[in-house]
């Protein structure tokens, strides 16, 4: 946008005007940098302490007053975490649980959304009310039955067809898995995506002779890659950091998650911060990953939205 | 684009191949009895999450290398196997409903929470009565602890008296530039009104704040208790399991008829004088600052000392809970109520005496929930943990393996007047030790564990911000014998 | 054009939507409803979770958490908790989304960052919240003093306890929702704000007459999820305050998580499915009542 010809900026007026904006747009530039960091600092405060503090000799963490600023620096506590717990299985089966859990939630719940905004089929908005009603459903109250219902799953573990005789899904990385498999949030939030995508690309395509699968997967997915995304991040990240229920139906050591090893360095009488501490930024590291990851895409998905419209 | 989208339908698949795999990995019911290669059958042990604490852990498991590697292990063709549970409760609940394969065949059992888990524990009376065990080789408090409407759900592992301890350093630099009256005597330390003295010397303040607590009092409200015992009070009647009382409260009166309810109402009173005194805030009590000389009275278990390790602080001793020695039922709260310091009790106590509330673990037995689940194989499981239970504790050689080991109190009175671990300890096991059979376990009573943390304590911390003794009596028995009906199933 | 599909076609449609929805459909009858009638059914039962000695009381059991003072303290907690919390999250939440949405340099990071605090999970989280809220030599009480402000008491007095374990869950969930509103704001159509630019509109005028419009549909969703969300309580308080100081974080999921699984699981498994159904009642009737405020500002604008 270069100018086609050059007047002397002193005397032109609309130089003055540009002027005061551009100072204007500065100084607003500048308060929104301060209110970013001054609340990035807010949040990230505690992220900064559990770094600190597992760097830190323990003679450090335990002397009071604690100081902001390590003196001494130390892997001890990383090395403590990898001997003490075992680490690498815990990981994969966290890996396992969470990512099942993701694929999922991402794919039967877009596939169920898409079917209740473009395919409305007899019933769907009685069965997607139905659905949006049962969220409201305190989680506590089927914690006693849904245990039962694994136990007793037909055929599993030992079981025989009317559920009896073994085990079911107790203590398998299944029982952690099946009952988040398909959220009906996640059916919900891909919902709000596609109904807000017009229906005539599904009409045209369908009289083009499309099968509907191919509709929802080639031509709808795609479109709602963002919220996808979003919602991908969202299931990685409670599933990830699930710690009662795990609790509940798994106790063998090769069935342990992540979160069941924080019992290793805290209890009711003992609190280890250093490892604790390491052992949660290590916890938090997938996910940022994901997050870095996936943030680069969630923009692309909405350009790709906005073109369309 | 497209690449994220193979690249998700490949996960897609992916996942699910896992999560059949996943579902196909349930143990097959057939495998129960493992036998290692010399072929000793392995038997699993449970624990609490204290156990789950990396240190503590380390040092069972290297008791536990040891005791499977004796001779009298090796010919019972046994071997334990240690896996402690973050939630022991809870876990061993689902377990004992799946079945023996999942559950364990011996607890470490929090000996408190018997009375709730009843029917997952297996009655060893037949057991005991067979093998002519002896209980009066045992605290008699932690052998009771384990016990509920007469059937006994295990045996005493170890006694874990509370107490508190004292930092000398800050003492005896208290005591340094003090004239003989002044000084403080740890030794004779051992009245309430000896203890509220000592919390308020030792208290360092800068104008309104504190700099150094004497006593921790922010905590308090777990160790009441302790003082209820130490006053000859109880707060629950066993065999009516609900509160003391005939007691009828009135607006504004308080009609006590009967002992119990009057020293109740008396260690609250001491309670409320204590907080009066503002010894304590909230950062200067606790384990960090204790260990740090920010507090220099506070309250602990007798394994406290595995918490300490870590802080700067070496030189503290373990004092047992100090007795009643004065009335602090005041007017303003309660017109007339007044217990005569001179006078003996039932138990022909005068007053209180030092002592305080016993913690601690057991062996145990768990039965799967449903009878049918009873297996021969199983049973059979059951006779040789039993077999090993008793090697455990009632071989003299073996108990003292473990008690030196994990540097814990047997619950085999004998040993403290006979080995050497005990007569010569010079640590906090030394100090607590000529108190230990004043100790008194908690009540033994469905929901009692309800009722003491979110009844007792609660009303404590409320009364510690202002309700009075006299409110604070009345919502503790109110709503505490409505939290224990419930619990029992009385409606 | 819909004149044109016939019958069959609809037919055939209509079985393609079932198939769709089916694996959703199957997760939720096994794992939401068969559970939900097995637990209707075990609130008319005084039973623990054994299922062992059933014994039918009738509505006993409601009787018995209409009794309970424990419990409806515990509501009353959840009430208040509510009441600070949601309007906190989701307001918060916007603002953040909005700056971080303005297009500067670094507004990814921003992002990144303000998200930190959803990552992490709540125990660890939550233990150094206790650190910091120290009232002695925690960092929260020594930057008030910094300003010159007394010391707070945070989680150790039953008056401030409630408000910190609000602060602390805020602190947490913004990011989520942060992450929701960006989303949404992204699909806000750039020609809106141009136009109102072009029509000499400030930044605040155009956040309120074109962006809080343009979100209602996310906010609606968003309040609604917090709201669910907030009464469900229970991770923070047990690690943080077990409920306590004097009940003051009491929360009802805590309770019955305690009457199901927790300490005190004797024979109160039908009692806790009761109180779990009492809860239910209550989210169902204050999520009504916001839909009703929803509709009634549609209604008035």
């Amino acid at each position: 946008m270069k100018a086609l010809f050059k007047i002397n900026p002193k005397c032109d007026p609309a130089n003055w005007d540009r002027k005061k904006r551009i100072l204007r747009e500065t100084l607003m530039k500048t308060l929104l940098y301060l209110v970013l960091v001054m609340m990035a600092l807010v949040m990230c405060l505690p992220f900064y302490w559990s770094i600190i503090t597992s760097i830190r000799p323990n003679d450090e963490i335990y002397r009071l007053p604690v100081t902001l600023f390590p003196g001494k620096f130390t892997i001890a506590h990383f090395t403590r975490v990898f001997n003490e717990i075992p680490f690498f299985r815990m990981l994969l089966n966290s890996l396992i649980t969470t990512g099942t859990g993701v694929v999922t939630n991402l794919f039967f719940g877009s596939l169920a959304a898409y079917a209740f905004s473009k395919i409305r089929f007899r019933g769907h908005k009685i069965i997607f009310n139905i659905l949006l009603s049962s969220m409201m459903i305190p989680g506590v109250i089927t914690l006693i039955p849904t245990f039962f219902v694994l136990l007793r799953f037909p055929l599993a573990g030992g079981n025989n067809f009317l559920g009896q005789g073994g085990i079911g899904f107790y203590d398998n990385l299944a029982a952690v898995i099946l009952p988040g498999a398909v959220g009906v949030y996640g059916i919900f939030f891909m919902r709000q995506f596609f109904v807000s995508l017009p229906d005539d690309l599904a009409e045209s395509a369908r009289i083009d002779g499309a099968g509907e699968f191919r509709i929802y997967f080639q031509i709808y997915l795609p479109l709602v890659l963002p919220g996808l995304l979003t919602l991908g991040i969202f299931t990685f990240q409670s599933g990830w950091n699930n710690f009662m229920w795990p609790n509940i139906v798994l106790q063998s050591p090769n069935n342990q998650l992540l979160t069941m090893a924080f019992k290793a360095f805290q209890n009711s009488r003992n609190t280890d911060f250093g490892p604790l501490m390491a052992l949660s930024i290590m916890m938090a590291i997938p996910v940022l990953i994901l997050f870095v990851f996936m943030q680069k895409y969630f923009v692309q998905g909405v350009a790709l939205g906005g073109v369309k419209e | 684009m497209k690449k994220i989208f193979s690249g998700i339908a490949a996960l897609a698949l992916g996942a699910a191949m896992v999560g059949s795999l996943a579902g196909c990995g349930g143990g097959s019911p057939n495998n129960y009895s493992k036998y290692d290669k010399d072929g000793r059958l392995i038997l699993t042990i449970w624990a609490t999450d204290q156990y789950a604490n990396s240190e503590v852990k380390a040092k069972f498991q290297g008791y536990l290398d040891k005791f499977n590697d004796t001779e009298e292990m090796k010919e019972l063709g046994v071997k334990l196997n240690f896996l402690p549970m973050s939630l022991l409760p809870s876990t061993l609940n689902t377990a004992c409903l799946t079945g023996p394969q999942k559950m364990p065949d011996i607890v470490i059992w929090d000996r408190f929470s018997t009375p709730s888990y009843t029917k997952i524990l297996l009655p060893l009376d037949d057991l005991i009565e067979k093998d002519g065990i002896d209980k009066t080789e045992f605290l008699s408090e932690a052998y009771n602890e384990l016990s509920v409407n007469g059937a006994q759900y295990g045996l005493p592992l170890d006694a874990d008296p509370w107490g508190i301890y004292i930092n000398m350093d800050a003492v005896n630099a208290y005591n340094e530039d003090k004239a003989e009256g002044e000084q403080i005597d740890v030794e004779n330390l051992n009245t309430w009104s000896a203890l509220m003295s000592a919390g308020e010397k030792l208290t360092v303040r800068n104008g309104n704040s504190i700099k150094r607590s004497g006593l921790n009092t922010t905590s308090a409200d777990g160790q009441f208790f302790s003082f209820v015992y130490t006053g000859t009070g109880e707060l629950i009647d066993t065999k009516e399991g609900a509160t003391y009382g005939d007691t009828v409260m009135k607006e504004g009166t308080a009609l006590f008829q009967d002992a119990q309810s009057l020293r109740v109402y008396d260690s609250l009173a001491f309670f409320k004088e204590l907080y009066k005194k503002n010894l304590c805030d909230t950062g200067h009590g606790g384990t960090d600052a204790f260990g740090n000389g920010l507090c220099t009275m506070t309250y602990g278990s007798i394994y406290f000392p595995q918490e300490l390790s870590k802080y700067a602080l070496k030189n503290y001793k373990m004092l047992p809970y100090p007795a009643r020695d004065l009335t602090y039922v005041g007017d303003e709260d309660a017109p007339g109520a007044k217990i005569d310091p001179s006078a003996t009790d039932s138990l022909g106590m005068k007053n209180g005496t030092v002592g305080g509330m016993l913690g601690g673990y057991g062996l145990a037995i768990p039965q799967p929930a449903n009878k049918a689940m009873h297996t021969k194989d199983w049973k059979m499981h059951v006779e040789k943990s039993w077999e090993v239970i008793k090697l455990w504790l009632m071989n003299d050689e073996m108990n003292e393996l473990y008690f030196t080991e994990n540097q814990s109190i047997t619950c085999r009175t004998d040993f403290w007047t006979t080995n050497k671990f005990y007569t010569e300890n010079t640590g906090v096991i030394g100090d607590i030790l000529p108190y230990l059979q004043n100790y008194k376990m908690r009540p033994s009573v469905a929901g009692y564990e309800l009722f003491e943390s979110s009844v007792v304590r609660s009303q404590i911390q409320a009364m510690k911000e202002g309700n009075t003794v006299y409110k604070t009596y009345g919502n503790i028995r109110n709503s505490g014998n409505e939290v224990l009906r419930q619990a029992q199933g009385r409606g | 054009m819909k004149g044109k599909i016939n019958l069959s076609m609809k037919a055939r449609r209509d079985i393609v939507g079932y198939i769709f929805v089916f694996p959703a459909l199957l997760c939720f009858i096994i794992f939401v409803l068969i559970p939900l009638i097995l637990s209707l059914v075990l609130s008319f039962y005084k039973t623990d979770m054994f299922f062992m000695d059933m014994e039918s009381v009738g509505f006993a059991n409601f009787g018995r958490v209409f009794r309970d003072t424990l419990f409806w303290r515990s509501i009353g907690n959840i009430l208040l908790y509510t009441l600070m919390a949601v309007p906190m999250n989701v307001i918060l939440s916007l603002v953040l989304a909005a700056l971080v949405n303005s297009k500067i340099r670094g507004s990814k990071v921003f992002r990144l960052l303000f998200y930190l605090p959803s990552i992490t999970s709540t125990v660890a989280a939550s233990i150094v919240w206790l650190w910091l809220m120290n009232p002695a030599y925690g960092l929260l009480n020594e930057i008030l003093n910094a300003f010159g402000l007394p010391d707070a008491t945070w989680l150790s007095h039953s008056s401030t306890a409630l408000i910190s374990v609000t602060l602390i869950t805020v602190w947490q969930g913004v990011g989520g929702n942060m992450i929701i509103f960006v989303a949404a704001l992204q699909n806000v159509p750039q020609q809106l704000y141009e136009a109102a630019k072009l029509d000499g509109a400030g930044p605040f005028t155009m956040f309120f007459r074109i962006t809080i419009p343009m979100l209602m549909p996310t906010m609606y969703f968003i309040l609604t999820m917090t709201l669910i969300g907030a009464f469900q309580l229970y991770d923070q308080v047990y690690v943080l305050t077990s409920g306590g100081p004097a009940n003051a974080t009491l929360t009802p999921v805590y309770l019955i998580w305690q009457n199901s699984f927790g300490e005190n699981a004797g024979a109160q498994a039908g009692y806790a499915a009761a109180q779990s159904f009492i809860l239910f009642v209550i989210i169902m009737a204050v999520t009504f009542v916001i839909r009703r405020f929803d509709r009634d500002s549609k209604g008035a604008k």
